[in-house]
């Protein structure tokens, strides 16, 4: 589970976020919807406990991520915006790096990376340099590393950015997959039809405050519109009236 | 433990896979030793043998018996020069013009006037001119002689003052500035060697965009830098224990006895020189990589590590030209390592309040950067600085 509660964030003059609020559930996709500059990244640094909040507290499974980084962050996967390959280590080896962060070793380790390439269907590429790399399988890379300990909470950062229909498919497939076992998946997009088709709950940022929460259906139904992307846009729009 | 093991072999098998970083190693090896080898090459042939000088000789014919005696002394008539010698001298004319009356004057007892023209400026004929006048003064002193001797007066009424030189130098401190340049070339080597290493894991995983999620795993920044340090040092530590092997390969096969150097390298001296140089290869892989986080890219962090580069080399310059060396520049790291190693090729016992003060002023500053890069790598700053 990861909850914000009353975030706020300032960089001199300039707010990125202010009391933003919110909750993702176990076993629920949470979607943040936003557009560029509304504060998404910061806020999820913030719970990453790289950036410190200016008031409220970030937490994972009920660890305060600014006192205790290192113990909330061993429960969490992420999926960062950029697919950051070591270009001289081999797929599997890059997936190792990441697993023996988070404390694996022996045995223990060499299953989770078997299990990890067979479901991610990447026993082809896993033993290549990443070196070119195609954007595809440099998302499986990327996911792999973020799920490899089997997290209980998963962060992506637009994670269907660039990617094919194939790539999309196989990253949805696994979203819900890791919903049914009861995960807590958060993830931050632009793309309506991802969000509308995958989240359970959305919540929507615009200029570093929350102006809208709910299940797609309810923000549709909240802006008077048919398809969220409308709705979306009547929210962010107008947020008087809506944010109260 | 298994994760700092986990950081450390992702850190090696990236670095030592990584080509660009090893042909900088392999360079910085190489090229001490060759450039030394050259150096003393050439200096050995200078010293060794007296070259034939050639100068015109307007009027040989009035002192036949001068112009034999600087024959015999390797100073040529140009006349004689050989086809290969004719382009070296073509620039670098000396003339010794000897007057018509030059017998006759000799005979009266009468001073004579030679005249010797040439290019005073010209570096190349410092040293023939240099030999062709105390041939002369010889000479001309000798001749002195004869004539007081001749008139029953001891010649040495002319020399009252007889000034007997004493050197101390020996043949080893006479190698000392060549030797300040050998510890200059392996701490050089140990620089050149671990740099691109420390950039590519810094800057280049910032660049690579790797840099942020690394920074959010459940690790601390301390065990990060941790492992990079040690990567990056261990780069730079074998490549300058190559160096120092390669240069007293180098060494020991030229003929430096020939020049009066001599240097005493033995296996003992190599362990306590390898034992000086390990906290120096983690001083400067810490240094690099210290420098190289605050770049936003390879390259500019190629051109702040290629200023910081400067750093081995002016340092044991500095000294070289400080006439009386405060004690406390022995304890200085790269200064008090250069300076030992200086004095431990020259053969001389070590001075163990400097090995070990540099090694622990070295190692307490690496130290302290280790913990100060752990600590900026949790600042905002840092962060914001990714995207």
């Amino acid at each position: 589970m990861l909850k914000v509660d009353n975030l706020s964030k300032k960089f001199g003059e300039f707010t990125a976020v202010e009391s933003i609020s919110f909750e993702a559930k176990d076993g629920e996709i949470t979607g943040i919807l936003g557009p560029n500059g509304a504060g998404k990244t910061t806020c999820l640094r913030i719970l990453y406990g790289l950036l410190k909040a200016d008031t409220g507290v970030a937490t994972i499974d009920d660890i305060d991520v600014a006192k205790s980084p290192l113990l909330a962050r061993a429960s969490l996967g992420i999926f960062p915006d950029q697919f950051g390959m070591s270009e001289r280590l081999t797929a599997r080896e890059q997936i190792e790096y990441f697993a023996q962060m988070h404390g694996l070793s022996g045995q223990a380790l060499k299953e989770a990376l078997d299990r990890v390439i067979n479901e991610l269907e990447m026993s082809d590429i896993a033993d290549r340099r990443t070196e070119g790399f195609s954007q595809g399988q440099r998302m499986k890379v990327t996911l792999a590393q973020a799920l490899v300990h089997q997290p209980k909470n998963l962060v992506l950062d637009e994670p269907t950015r660039g990617l094919d229909v194939m790539s999309t498919r196989l990253l949805r497939k696994q979203l819900l997959a890791l919903k049914d076992k009861g995960h807590c998946i958060l993830f931050s997009s632009h793309v309506m039809q991802e969000v509308a088709a995958l989240c359970d709950r959305v919540i929507v940022v615009a200029k570093g405050r929350v102006v809208a929460q709910g299940s797609p259906q309810e923000l549709c139904e909240l802006a008077g519109k048919e398809y969220l992307e409308d709705a979306f846009v009547a929210i962010i729009g107008s947020d008087e009236g809506v944010a109260a | 433990m298994s994760v700092m093991k986990g950081l450390v072999v992702k850190e090696f098998r990236e670095a030592f896979r990584d080509r660009r970083a090893i042909m900088a190693a392999l360079f910085a090896i190489v090229t001490g030793p060759i450039i030394m080898a050259a150096v003393f090459m050439f200096q050995i042939e200078q010293e060794l043998d007296v070259k034939d000088s050639y100068v015109e000789f307007v009027g040989a014919q009035y002192a036949p018996e001068l112009i034999t005696f600087l024959q015999a002394n390797h100073v040529q008539s140009r006349q004689d020069m050989p086809e290969n010698e004719t382009e070296k001298w073509s620039k670098q004319e000396i003339s010794l013009s000897i007057p018509h009356d030059y017998i006759e004057r000799m005979q009266q007892g009468k001073p004579v006037i030679l005249t010797l023209k040439a290019d005073y400026s010209e570096k190349n004929l410092r040293t023939p001119l240099r030999r062709l006048e105390s041939l002369i003064q010889g000479y001309s002193a000798q001749i002195g002689s004869t004539r007081l001797i001749m008139r029953g007066i001891d010649p040495r009424i002319t020399t009252p003052i007889t000034m007997d030189v004493q050197s101390t130098a020996t043949p080893a401190s006479k190698s000392g500035l060549i030797m300040g340049m050998v510890g200059m070339f392996i701490i050089m080597g140990l620089f050149t060697a671990s740099m691109t290493a420390a950039i590519d894991t810094s800057a280049g995983e910032r660049e690579r965009h790797s840099l942020e999620l690394i920074l959010c795993q459940p690790v601390s920044t301390l065990k990060i830098v941790l492992s990079k340090v040690l990567c990056v040092s261990f780069y730079g530590a074998v490549a300058a224990l190559l160096t120092m092997l390669a240069m007293t390969l180098t060494m020991s096969l030229l003929p430096l006895e020939k020049v009066g150097i001599s240097i005493v390298v033995d296996p003992m001296t190599m362990v306590i020189i390898t034992v000086m140089l390990l906290p120096l290869a983690f001083f400067a892989g810490i240094f690099q990589l210290f420098f190289a986080y605050r770049a936003k890219s390879f390259k500019e962090a190629q051109s702040y590590l290629s200023m910081i580069l400067l750093l081995p080399m002016l340092v044991p310059m500095a000294i070289m030209f400080v006439p009386h060396k405060p004690e406390w520049l022995n304890y200085l790291p790269l200064a008090g390592q250069n300076i030992l190693m200086g004095d431990l090729y020259k053969g001389e016992s070590l001075d163990w309040m400097a090995f070990s003060m540099s090694g622990f002023s070295t190692i307490a500053i690496s130290i302290l950067m280790t913990l100060f890069l752990a600590k900026s790598l949790r600042s905002e700053k840092v962060v914001l600085a990714l995207s």
